[in-house]
């Protein structure tokens, strides 16, 4: 177990010395800003160095190896759990602390906020937790018994509340306390899951692909009738642009939705989630989720009678036509609600997601989804975080004309797309790193 | 465009940090079953990826059907269809929707044909593909390649995973689709008893070198093993070019023959007694042409 968890921690010690490092900072920070916002970094910190970093191994097809060496299933579990919940949470614990001394000694009149740190602390762990739920959650019990399903119906949506709720309100978190108890409670019950059922997540993972055979068709007489309806580019558009408008729209409606029925509010709350809020979260879930699992068609795709310069431009467009799309909506929608001055923001904030959303499209397409561009997606995305607030600050203050930012946009997702073109065309890397192991969840 | 060649590849080199393929010429003549066989790392998947601008040739040229691979790269994919064990279509969620997705790019496709391989691999349109096993997924790998009717169909692995029966009912399907003459088949194998039984033209690649090409029959008649005793209990023999010694136990000697170069006459003339040659399979060969390599 030991063994297993080293190896895990050497294998990622690069992106978990960065994590630790930002920790550190936060520690820092929550101080400074008197526990404002800091939740929502607890989570995002908590989400880039837990269960997702095992979930890029097991792609690669590390359970199986690891299965067949000589520890039972239980160990492997509860190994990989301390490895990505337990250790995580006590090392963010005590680097937050250690960030939050370092604060008080450069500031020794103030007072330290104790309970904000404790309650970050804990929900370090309880986000660690969720999101081993989250990601492992996905087993054979899908295609089990209508009381399993329930069961895994019921940590899914717990996982979810505890996901979105918690992280939608996260400035009232630490000033409502029965809201607080209401989402530790959640969190303890989805943590505790994660423990418990470590060794049949982490086996249902490994076995999620050959434990179902294709039973339809073994029923005789099954329909073997090819499918109807137009196919090609045109239906692969269709059905991932929908598939994306509707995941980043339900998204961001739900946060709206949160923000709208939240008892507390602040000035502008309701357009800083929409147009903030709601772009770097939609950039997060299209880049890690949608796009990624997509990129693993790559060999088909060049087998099939298109050029590399439609190719570059469908891979492209699937990234970024849905935030597109959704930061339309969300103008259309913040016109109506807060005037036009509201509509250009959001669409600003939106437009500014393109090109990171073009350009971590290109990494993964020239890198594959290995470590190295895991690394870069987290300061991408990161750095996304932190200068989204600040670009849209700017722009309630100082507004750069919509006609320059767009143009600038363009030329930049431009630039990504023949970035693309060229790795499609001139180099074999592409077309070797995709190739991975199935996984039921995107990333 | 006619060619009396489906594939011919002249002067191929792509090159890596540790490993060069080529320089490499092959020709697979229209309307032949070609195995392309080789130990792991030989070049197989690099040469075959390269024909469908899965990365960039340095130095030569690739023609299928008489199309640049580069210049008419659309033409050539409309025409040619592959094959692998690493084409994911797990996005699709069902088989049918991959299916749809794939039709669409081709004009050609047959409807019924695809329902009847539906049929025959047991794969529904309503199964889930993450729910397919492996030998699943490689029959509707084959079936997204059968049913656009392909003039060239480049296989890289297909009978990985598969069971005895599939893999003849895959066999079987592949000669159906060859059988008016004019369709060709490039299949890349570890399965040499498979390659032997089916493919008309091998062509074996070592290092990213061709080192042998031509046709089955023609190969297999032309090596053979040779078993003969040294007159006098000499313990040494000649070298010569054609003969690789196998192995030797005091004065009986096994060597491979290559009789285009090294009769059983030439055995004889330079001190061997109670020659006997027997008559190679495929496997036999590869192994004995590898191991002589690796001794070199």
């Amino acid at each position: 177990m030991t063994r297993l968890m080293l190896d895990h921690f050497r294998r990622w010690s690069l992106v978990l010395a960065l994590v630790a490092a930002l920790t550190f900072g936060l520690g820092w920070e929550i101080c400074a800003m008197d526990g404002k916002f800091c939740a929502f970094y607890v989570l995002l910190l908590s989400m880039w160095m837990g269960a997702t970093l095992l979930s890029f191994d097991m792609k690669h097809g590390l359970v199986r190896t690891i299965l067949a060496l000589p520890l039972t299933a239980r160990q492997i579990g509860r190994g990989w759990w301390f490895a990505t919940v337990g250790i995580p949470a006590l090392a963010m614990a005590a680097l937050m602390l250690s960030g939050a001394a370092l604060w008080s000694r450069f500031h020794p009149g103030k007072v330290l906020p104790a309970s904000v740190l404790a309650v970050s602390c804990l929900f370090a762990l309880l986000w660690l937790g969720n999101g081993f739920t989250m990601i492992y959650g996905m087993t054979n019990e899908i295609f089990g018994s209508r009381r399993q399903r329930l069961c895994l119906t019921g940590i899914s949506v717990l996982s979810m509340v505890m996901l979105f709720g918690s992280m939608l309100l996260a400035v009232e978190l630490f000033e409502k306390p029965m809201l607080l108890a209401v989402f530790i409670g959640i969190g303890l019950i989805v943590t505790a899951a994660s423990w418990l059922r470590a060794e049949r997540f982490v086996l249902g993972r490994a076995s999620f692909r050959l434990a179902t055979p294709a039973r339809q068709s073994q029923v005789p007489g099954a329909p073997h009738r090819p499918p109807v309806g137009a196919g090609g580019i045109a239906y692969l558009l269709r059905v991932s642009l929908i598939r994306g408008f509707l995941y980043l729209a339900a998204m961001v409606a739900l946060m709206m939705l949160v923000t709208f029925v939240s008892p507390v509010v602040l000035p502008n709350m309701g357009m800083m989630m929409l147009a903030q809020m709601g772009s770097f979260m939609s950039l997060f879930f299209m880049v890690l989720f949608l796009a990624m699992p997509v990129l693993r068609q790559l060999r088909l795709w060049r087998t099939l009678p298109i050029s590399a310069t439609r190719l570059a431009a469908l891979i492209i467009a699937l990234a970024v036509l849905p935030l597109i799309a959704v930061g339309a909506v969300g103008a259309v929608v913040a016109s109506f609600a807060w005037g036009q001055v509201a509509a250009i923001t959001t669409i600003k904030s939106y437009a500014f997601v393109l090109a990171p959303a073009a350009f971590s499209v290109f990494l993964a397409t020239w890198l594959g989804t290995g470590r190295v561009v895991y690394i870069l997606l987290f300061l991408i995305i990161m750095s996304c975080g932190v200068l989204g607030p600040i670009n849209d600050e700017r722009l309630l203050h100082h507004p750069i004309p919509l006609i320059f930012s767009s143009a600038l946009v363009a030329a930049f997702v431009l630039l990504c797309f023949l970035l693309t073109r060229l790795v499609l065309a001139r180099s074999s890397h592409p077309y070797r790193a995709q190739i991975v192991q199935t996984s039921p969840v995107g990333i | 465009m006619t060619n009396a060649n489906a594939i011919e590849i002249r002067g191929l080199v792509k090159k890596y940090r540790r490993f060069q393929l080529g320089p490499l010429d092959l020709t697979v003549p229209r309307g032949a079953i070609y195995g392309l066989i080789g130990p792991n790392g030989a070049g197989k998947t690099t040469a075959i990826d390269l024909i469908f601008g899965m990365g960039r040739n340095d130095v030569g040229q690739i023609r299928v059907l008489g199309f640049d691979h580069r210049a008419d790269e659309v033409s050539l994919k409309r025409r040619a269809a592959y094959v692998g064990p690493d084409l994911n279509f797990q996005v699709w969620g069902r088989v049918g929707k991959a299916i749809r997705f794939v039709r669409g790019f081709y004009p050609e496709w047959d409807d019924a044909y695809c329902a009847k391989l539906m049929k025959t691999f047991h794969l529904a349109d309503a199964d889930h593909v993450i729910a397919l096993s492996f030998g699943a997924r490689t029959k509707l790998s084959l079936l997204l390649a059968l049913a656009r009717r392909p003039e060239v169909l480049i296989l890289d692995e297909p009978m990985t995973g598969l069971d005895p029966i599939s893999k003849q009912q895959v066999f079987g399907e592949l000669l159906n689709a060859i059988q008016d003459g004019e369709r060709t088949v490039l299949i890349s194998s570890h399965g040499l008893t498979d390659i032997e039984r089916f493919a008309d033209h091998i062509g074996m690649l070592r290092a990213g070198q061709l080192v042998l090409e031509g046709r089955t029959d023609e190969i297999l008649d032309r090596y053979c093993f040779a078993e003969y005793v040294t007159r006098n209990g000499a313990t040494t023999f000649p070298s010569a070019e054609g003969l690789t010694i196998l192995n030797e136990d005091q004065n009986r000697w096994r060597a491979l023959l290559d009789q285009k170069r090294v009769g059983p006459e030439w055995l004889e003339a330079h001190g061997a007694g109670q020659v006997s040659l027997t008559r190679l399979t495929l496997e036999e060969l590869f192994i004995a042409l590898f191991k002589e390599r690796e001794a070199q």
